[in-house]
């Protein structure tokens, strides 16, 4: 007999559990079987997939700004879980949407399973994050949750309206991602504040502006991928441009063409016809100065850290050691 | 090196300079920095605080001055004033009324002073109170990119608008204008400024389509017959009807593109419908321009500008029709074919005068 939702014993989140352990970083998986019903065919094998291949790059940024603020271990679960479940349903949505038929070398979702199950699956997840979220009690963060869930789909409605729209210019694009990429960057600093209670609004301003400029370094690193730059891991190139999509380095590169050079441009099939279009030295001229301008992001960034000095407590100002490694890596990827 | 960056509270001496636009010493540095506002945090309130970035003067990169006048004085929307003008004056002197040439360039340098006054102000005004940041990428931007200081574009518009203000009284006084013209005159002076300084909240109703299409249309139109002849005609209350129409078509072309970031009527009514009534309102402007000519007597002149206007129109709405979004890259040239309409009107009208 199917169990119904509403039958299944309460599990209450405790605020304080005398059990809870202090935090500690190699502790952490976001995904357990155990947080989802088995009476829906297939949905853990799909979730199992899912989060077995991501990096969980979000999940640690969680970890390591919240180590410093002293979060019990439960409080970091909760909120590692609640942002690899929203990025994964976003990334269930986005392979949908784009038709995408692979994402982290497999199948995605979609076809592996079906559309339907895809949608749902994600549906799913953003439901749980807001069953965990509640249950913990905090309303401001409740709130600051479902406003960033909704900023991350108006940017997905809005970038699929930018779909061949080979003039687009970069202030649109940096609109987009503001509301896409950087809201749950700007969630990963800001939440953990939330759960320690700390509400302080000229803090949470200041961290709204850095998680900013993290999710468009973040963005702008992954456009160069597309583009072969930088790209260490191999990831398959022009994938944006042969889906119809100029990205904020494509819309860059094509700021100074002509109409005509332009239409070329959604023509280029490789990266050799892109630069034989462009041409090899200019193509490496608007590099270095798209990369100088997002070293100026990297700067402010940096600035705005040690700003955050005079709002931090005496045991939190390790954080700023955490924060200002962020954006370097974020970007040169390594390089 | 990297890019110098420093955060002062708005109420510190320093910010103000650095707002104003003074130079920055530096140590032994022979060379001046200026500091360029990027961001403001908890705006309007005590904590106010901007982040300027700190640049060599000679790294800002500033353009030719026609180029940053060009941007400053946003010529190309003086066709919005000086097209209705030159139309009247056009047309009233093909049908027979003598003028001297120098009282229409006084009108229209006035009319100059005053639109350089009104948007070098607006634009001083913005910076000051943290609305236009490089960040936001509203206004000009002159200022924002260090291309002109802010307390020279203060200079140059209170010095313009001070002067227009002062010249267009002495017209008026020299001309022995009638009350009603004097009335017209302040009547539109007034809405203009409610224009550029007017409270959000307004922006949100018609009171700013309202404004626009009274003082670039009929008080515009009627103002400069009432100023030669002391009368208006239907005509040209027609006309300067038309000339607000095609006014307050390129504010909301503009606004259309802008509704993720500012709160306006078209805000309200949303993409979808603001998209359909503008496709409307274009596909209909031939037929305005057409019949009430048309009914006016003046069938060359409807036939001429409704047929101007639907050949604009069709590229108008070619463009309009293309866009999906409020980011959409066909909005961006649309208020320039807007103001291309609304001039090929002023052109119609000079034509068919002259023929």
């Amino acid at each position: 007999m199917v169990q119904s939702p509403m039958d299944a014993p309460e599990r209450p989140f405790p605020a304080k559990p005398p059990t809870a352990k202090p935090f500690q970083l190699s502790d952490l998986k976001v995904f357990s079987a155990r947080d989802f019903p088995s009476y829906l065919p297939k949905l853990n094998s799909l979730y199992d997939e899912l989060f077995s291949s991501g990096k969980g790059f979000r999940s640690r940024l969680i970890q390591m700004i919240s180590s410093p603020l002293g979060l019990r271990s439960d409080q970091v679960h909760l909120l590692a879980q609640t942002i690899e479940f929203i990025h994964n349903a976003s990334l269930l949505h986005d392979d949908l949407v784009d038709r995408s038929a692979l994402r982290r070398n497999k199948p995605t979702a979609w076809l592996k399973y079906s559309p339907e199950y895809a949608v749902l699956a994600g549906d799913y997840l953003l439901a749980r994050v807001m069953v965990n979220l509640s249950r913990y009690g905090n309303l401001s963060l409740i709130q600051y949750t479902a406003e960033i869930i909704s900023d991350l789909l108006e940017g997905e409605w809005i970038q699929d309206t930018l779909i061949d729209d080979w003039n687009v210019g970069l202030g649109q694009l940096d609109q987009v991602h503001n509301l896409k990429t950087a809201s749950l960057f700007k969630w990963c600093l800001r939440a953990p504040f939330l759960a320690q209670e700390n509400y302080d609004k000229a803090l949470h301003e200041l961290l709204d502006e850095m998680g900013s400029i993290l999710g468009l370094l973040f963005q702008r690193s992954d456009d160069l991928l597309d583009f072969d730059v930088r790209n260490h891991e191999g990831k398959a190139i022009l994938g944006d441009l042969k889906s119809g999509y100029l990205n904020s380095f494509g819309a860059f590169l094509a700021h100074e063409l002509s109409s005509s050079q332009r239409a070329q441009l959604k023509g280029c099939q490789s990266l050799d016809e892109v630069q034989a279009l462009v041409g090899p030295e200019r193509f490496q001229q608007r590099l270095e100065d798209f990369d100088k301008i997002n070293q100026q992001f990297i700067d402010l960034y940096l600035h705005h850290a040690d700003s955050l000095k005079e709002m931090l407590g005496k045991g939190e100002l390790s954080l700023l050691e955490t924060l200002k490694k962020l954006p370097g890596p974020l970007y040169w990827r390594g390089s | 090196m990297p890019t110098e960056f420093v955060t002062l509270l708005r109420s510190e001496v320093k910010c103000r300079d650095c707002l104003l636009g003074q130079s920055i010493p530096h140590g032994q540095e022979p060379s001046e920095r200026f500091a360029l506002p990027v961001k403001s945090f908890a705006v309007g309130s005590p904590q106010e605080r901007i982040t300027f970035q700190l640049v060599k003067a000679d790294e800002i990169g500033r353009p030719s001055m026609w180029k940053v006048l060009f941007w400053a004085l946003r010529l190309p929307l003086l066709t919005l004033s000086w097209t209705p003008v030159v139309a009247v004056w056009v047309w009233l002197w093909a049908g027979g009324y003598e003028f001297k040439a120098q009282d229409l360039f006084l009108v229209l340098g006035n009319l100059f002073l005053l639109h350089m006054g009104v948007f070098l102000l607006n634009d001083y005004w913005d910076h000051m109170r943290g609305v236009d940041r490089l960040s936001s990428r509203r206004g000009s931007q002159v200022i924002q990119r260090g291309w002109l200081r802010a307390w020279q574009v203060r200079l140059w518009g209170w010095a313009a608008l001070v002067t227009g203000g002062l010249l267009g009284t002495g017209i008026l006084l020299w001309s022995r204008a009638s009350l009603e013209l004097w009335v017209l005159v302040f009547g539109a002076a007034f809405a203009v400024l409610i224009l550029a300084w007017s409270p959000r909240k307004l922006r949100r109703w018609a009171l700013t389509e309202l404004l626009i299409l009274l003082s670039l249309g009929p008080l515009l139109t009627c103002g400069s017959m009432m100023f030669w002849l002391g009368s208006c005609s239907p005509e040209i209350g027609a006309l300067g009807l038309g000339f607000g129409v095609l006014a307050l078509l390129s504010f909301h072309l503009r606004s259309l593109g802008a509704l993720l970031s500012e709160k306006s009527l078209l805000g309200r009514l949303g993409f979808d419908l603001s998209h359909r009534l503008l496709s409307v309102e274009i596909a209909l402007l031939p037929v305005f321009f057409a019949f009430v000519f048309w009914a006016l007597g003046e069938f060359r002149l409807g036939l001429v500008l409704g047929a101007l206007v639907l050949f604009v129109g069709l590229k108008l709405l070619q463009l309009l029709v293309q866009s999906r979004s409020s980011l959409s890259s066909s909005l961006r040239p649309l208020r320039a074919w807007a103001l291309l309409m609304h001039f090929s009107v002023g052109v119609g009208v000079a034509l068919v005068a002259l023929m």
